[in-house]
């Protein structure tokens, strides 16, 4: 068998059955004990819809327990079907078989044809199609002792999946309804993802802008630019600080406080400022607000400083 | 196993499709913030490499500014009035207090060229300036 076939050994599923020794998956066929079954000319194209029908149209047949339905189709009509999932896997527990060990389950009803001549299911029983349902009967009631072999060719076309979901802590409408809601939300943290993408091109477009806008710098590393930069930062903020340190100057020279020298160059400056002692005072003070380091002689004022 | 848990596994993959998909939009995010910071800190850079450049190094106007300053004073206070392509010594003597203010405030501090030194001495009532520079 290979991994890809899906088809398991096929069991027979009835009260008296067998108790099962060895633990591998199996399909089931279920005889009349084990379901209801009903067949109806339905105005559905499917069996999902045939489905959510059988409960009202198998009403009268079952009594107050859960049931699960199945429907499919025979010639013109639809066969519906009613089964205690419970009641099943209890019964298959019993007989040595693990549930989840359970692939698909049939109705033996879904192949009728197949049970004329009747099934042995042992050596009191026997399956057999009366009228088109197949039905379980003593053997001493069967008139032949030609019975049919029940095997691989007796497996429907349409199977259902063994339901076991209803052992999970979610049933299947809130895990759906869940996957849904968690999938919405995805689909929207994807969507922002990608515009946050889109911005990051847009962004890649304006630096490509900016590098067509500048030729000379275009080809340059980061690392090449980031040293033209300082260097030229350099230049300009030392140029801005002399010019700052002249106005100051210019603020400290009147008629009568003159300069001597000054010289200034791009890391320090020196300057020599003669006053009378009145204008001395005044001139301190002000070379103190500017932040002048001051060094004052009888009627000088020598300022110094680094850029 | 896994049949038993079919409906929990079923929100288990959309949980790993949420998370896959939050790590993407929080990635995303935080590669948009580093490019807008980076971006932005290029194009400037950039804008201010090209400003200051032109600014002080490719003004071509400047030997024309400090030939005005020439033609304002009298031969005689022009001592020396080097200028070059790229760079100018100049030394001024025998200027007044106004001329000196003149020359110091609305010319040199006001044109973009790079102050490399620049020396006054006071001589009595006159004074000596000498200007190293570039540009």
């Amino acid at each position: 068998m290979s991994l890809l076939d899906s088809k398991k050994d096929m069991l027979l599923v009835y009260l008296d059955m067998p108790y099962i020794t060895d633990a591998k998956p199996y399909d089931l066929m279920l005889t009349p004990q084990f379901y209801i079954h009903k067949n109806e000319k339905l105005p559905v194209k499917y069996a999902h819809s045939a489905t959510k029908l059988a409960p009202a149209i198998l009403d009268d047949l079952t009594d107050d327990k859960t049931y699960n339905y199945a429907a499919a189709k025979d010639g013109d009509e639809w066969m519906l079907f009613a089964y205690d999932m419970e009641k099943i896997e209890s019964f298959l527990q019993s007989k040595g078989l693990n549930k989840l060990h359970i692939n698909n389950i049939y109705f033996v009803q879904q192949v009728h044809e197949k049970f004329d001549p009747a099934v042995s299911l042992d050596e009191k029983s026997s399956l057999v199609d009366a009228n088109s349902t197949v039905v379980m009967l003593p053997k001493s009631m069967i008139v032949t002792d030609n019975f049919a072999n029940f095997n691989e060719s007796f497996r429907p076309n349409k199977s259902f999946s063994f339901d076991h979901s209803h052992n999970s802590f979610l049933s299947k409408t809130q895990s759906i309804s869940l996957s849904v809601l968690i999938l919405i939300i995805s689909i929207v943290y994807i969507l922002e993802g990608m515009r946050y993408q889109n911005e990051i091109s847009a962004l890649d477009t304006k630096v490509s802008d900016a590098k067509e806008k500048y030729p000379s710098l275009k080809n340059r590393s980061n690392l090449v630019l980031e040293n033209l930069y300082n260097t030229n930062y350099k230049i300009d903020s030392t140029q801005r600080r002399i010019r700052e340190r002249l106005k100051d100057i210019g603020q400290l020279t009147s008629k009568d406080s003159k300069i001597n020298s000054l010289k200034i160059d791009t890391k320090a400056y020196e300057i020599d400022i003669s006053a009378n002692k009145k204008d001395l005072k005044k001139l301190k003070e002000y070379a103190k607000v500017k932040k002048f380091k001051i060094i004052s002689k009888k009627n000088t004022l020598l300022l110094k400083g680094e850029l | 196993m896994l049949k038993r848990y079919q409906n929990e596994l079923m929100v288990l993959m959309a949980l790993i499709v949420l998370a896959f998909s939050m790590s993407y939009k929080l990635s995303s995010y935080n590669d948009l913030k580093m490019q807008t910071l980076e971006s932005a800190k290029f194009i400037s850079i950039m804008d201010d490499i090209v400003t200051m450049k032109k600014l002080w190094k490719k003004n071509k106007t400047i030997p024309n500014k400090l030939e005005e300053i020439k033609s304002t004073l009298a031969e005689s206070k022009i001592n020396k009035f080097e200028i070059d392509k790229k760079k100018a010594h100049i030394i001024l003597q025998t200027l007044n207090g106004t001329e000196l203010n003149n020359i110091l405030g609305k010319k040199i501090a006001s044109i973009p060229l790079q102050i490399k030194e620049l020396i006054i001495t006071r001589d009595g009532d006159n004074y000596r300036l000498e200007l190293k520079c570039k540009w």
